[in-house]
């Protein structure tokens, strides 16, 4: 925005070139679903090199008080394709859903890893593409590492903050979840799980095995059931179980 | 990353050490992640937005060029 010195006088001066060879879409009316896609590494304090793609802490969090804030819009659907990032950073965006007021819907397609986990069960229902994963494993510490008992710790304590949101959010205890994390054999020469569609359901952490439709209609029933006067709590209806129920 | 393609591992990263200068810009009230080429033009990136309208519109595909006046 101001790092470009001779764009100043605002985006009016911003023209498009070509004007050829395209062909425009109809107006269509404005979506009362809005869509935020968590790809790449989530980026916080420190700015990932160019080549990494990056979800940035400072795009995220002001769309979400926008979602939050403007009238029009009644639910969101979060898409998840990320290998993780920084736990603060996605811990603020997890928080930040979870205490809109709107319906939030979450689909993890390809690989929601690490710290995604606590934003995709921060939505009020979530989903997971019957071919993506969740690779649960304990928390790591990159830069200068300190050899005193007090780092264990440290990380001990970043470690059960995850813990305690994501089994505040879904169906898994804190046990299981800590079973999952430090489970040795599964990963290659790691400690954790990996967890492929149907064994995130079955484990309680994500709620169904679905898709794009699956979820945009759960997203809908959550906006009917809140945006209808007979139901006034904000607790999260019953959602069909037959379509894109884990096949067991 | 796992990778699950013909291209070798060498022409998929062709070019990844080049620096490469991504600014945020505002255009009609999207954010928008454009590449400069030069002091007068750049193209774009990546759309910064929630409304899945602001993807279809053709204005602000990723790929196309921008004058900056």
């Amino acid at each position: 925005m101001g790092d470009f010195p001779y764009m100043s006088a605002g985006e009016t001066m911003t023209q498009a070139i070509t004007a050829f060879g395209e062909v425009s879409t109809p107006p269509e009316p404005a979506s009362d679903i809005h869509v935020m896609s968590i790809i790449g590494q989530i980026e916080g304090h420190i700015i990932l090199p160019p080549q990494n793609k990056t979800t940035k802490y400072e795009h995220v969090i002001p769309q979400l008080v926008a979602v939050e804030q403007n009238k029009s819009i009644k639910g969101l659907l979060v898409v998840l394709n990320t290998v993780g990032g920084d736990v603060e950073a996605g811990l603020a965006i997890a928080e930040m859903i979870d205490t809109m007021s709107k319906p939030s819907v979450s689909l993890i397609l390809g690989g929601g890893h690490s710290i995604a986990l606590p934003v995709a069960v921060s939505c009020k229902y979530s989903f997971i593409a019957s071919t993506a994963t969740v690779t649960v494993h304990p928390l790591r510490l990159s830069g200068l590492v300190i050899g005193v008992p007090q780092t264990y710790e440290y990380l001990e304590k970043m470690q059960d903050r995850v813990i305690k949101f994501v089994s505040e959010h879904s169906a898994i205890t804190q046990d299981k979840l800590r079973e999952l994390m430090f489970r040795t054999g599964e990963l290659v020469r790691d400690v954790g799980t990996v967890l492929v569609g149907v064994d995130a359901v079955t484990s309680g952490l994500i709620d169904e095995v679905g898709g794009l439709s699956t979820a945009l209609d759960a997203l809908k029933q959550l906006i009917q059931a809140k945006y209808s006067e007979a139901k006034v709590d904000n607790s999260v209806p019953q959602i069909s179980k037959n379509k894109g129920a884990p096949l067991q | 990353m796992i990778l699950y393609t013909i291209v070798p591992i060498e022409t998929v990263f062709e070019g990844s050490e080049k620096e490469r200068n991504f600014v945020d810009i505002q255009l009609q009230g999207v954010t928008l992640t454009v590449e400069p080429l030069s002091m007068k033009e750049a193209v774009i990136v990546r759309v910064i937005s929630t409304d899945p309208s602001h993807y279809l519109n053709p204005r602000f595909s990723p790929g196309r060029r921008l004058r900056l006046f």
